[in-house]
């Protein structure tokens, strides 16, 4: 009778101890593959980030999508960021590779400082010109509501070009960077 | 004759007192030094005069800024090429003219070797394709925006060259002139200790 119980018993702890092993082997599995898988979250591509959506219209009926996804959603964060004013060192981060090596940043800054701010209520696109495999001219007017409330537009020829597969943005003011260009 | 004696000291004083004051003008003043570096008075003079002759007048301020960095820069052009200008040149326009040359020689030695990265020269070449067309023809005119309305003709656009490229990565140095110049010249300052003398 007793040795019934104390076999019981063994086998009851040893049921509990290979129980607990268990649940540590498998923890040992899946966490790394857990901190792997938030660690690809963690370096998430551009591409996958959250994107600013704007309304795009477009006013020739030929265009029925933008020539990349990549330049839709760098674009839409650019225009986004550019009428928020803020974080500038991010719009920087887009301007062509060129520019930042030509254009001081705090320059950038002030310039931005004095740029028209409000929410960009549409962007009406005239068409996309592939200027060269790398190039987009995209000649556009920005609607956007002023700090009044009144709706005011911004026409401007957009440039877009493409350095080591990612998209950069062209900014050419004569007034504010004659030099550049 | 008592009040004569009087006038006559006094007279004597005034006369000796303008003479050593005059004497004292026509030495040729200290502008700045430092370790093996002196700017004199005259030397300032010249380069005033000699950007006088094109048109620029500034302030003494600037002046002795401007000078200090002709004098330096020149002096380091002069110790690369391994040449010296005569001990017992006067500062004429010829002196002025020399020393300004040599110091843009040196500035365009800075530029040349500013660097410039790979991708930088991509995105000026790729940003601005009109400036590369093989025929000449840029449509670029002072305070306007470039419009293209039609895609180009690849075959037209020169490629990008190791020449081409040098041409680029000038074209973004020269943009980059002034702080290149000052970045040197608060190095050259440094390294020669050199100070304004108030």
């Amino acid at each position: 009778m007793i040795r019934d119980f104390v076999k019981d018993m063994n086998r009851k702890i040893y049921l509990k101890s290979l129980y607990k092993k268990s649940i540590l082997i498998l923890m040992a599995v899946i966490f790394p593959v857990l901190i792997s898988g938030c660690a690809r979250f963690a370096h998430l591509p551009e591409k996958d980030a959250p994107v600013a959506q704007l309304d795009f219209v477009y006013l020739s009926p030929e265009i029925e999508e933008w020539p990349d996804k990549k330049l839709r959603n760098t674009f839409s964060d650019y225009w986004y960021k550019r009428f928020t004013g803020k974080p500038s060192e991010e719009i920087f981060n887009v301007e062509a590779p060129h520019f930042q090596e030509m254009v001081n940043f705090s320059r950038y800054d002030a310039y931005l400082n004095n740029f028209p701010k409000g929410e960009i209520l549409r962007i009406e696109i005239a068409y996309f010109i592939p200027v060269t495999e790398y190039l987009y001219e995209i000649p556009m007017t920005i609607v956007f509501q002023g700090p009044r409330g009144q709706e005011q537009k911004m026409s401007v020829r957009d440039r877009w070009v493409m350095v080591e597969e990612q998209w950069y943005h062209v900014l050419r003011d004569p007034l504010a960077f004659p030099k550049i260009g | 004759m008592n009040n004569f004696k009087v006038f006559f000291f006094i007279f004597l004083f005034f006369g000796l007192f303008s003479v050593q004051t005059g004497f004292a003008e026509n030495e040729d003043r200290v502008v700045a030094r430092g370790k093996d570096f002196v700017m004199t008075q005259d030397f300032v003079r010249a380069i005033e005069n000699y950007y006088a002759k094109q048109g620029h007048y500034t302030r003494w301020e600037f002046l002795v800024d401007a000078s200090l960095r002709v004098k330096l820069f020149a002096n380091e052009e002069l110790s690369i090429i391994s040449a010296q200008l005569p001990d017992d040149m006067e500062y004429g326009p010829d002196y002025a003219s020399r020393m300004v040359k040599l110091s843009e020689d040196y500035i365009f030695r800075l530029i040349s070797a500013h660097p410039v990265d790979d991708r930088t020269v991509l995105s000026y070449y790729r940003s601005y394709p009109e400036k590369f067309l093989e025929n000449g023809q840029s449509p670029r005119t002072p305070f306007q925006v470039t419009r293209i309305d039609e895609p180009l003709d690849p075959d037209k656009i020169a490629p990008l060259s190791d020449e081409l490229a040098g041409l680029i990565r000038l074209r973004i140095g020269a943009n980059n002139r002034r702080e290149i110049v000052n970045e040197e010249l608060e190095r050259l300052k440094e390294k020669y200790g050199v100070e304004i003398v108030k």
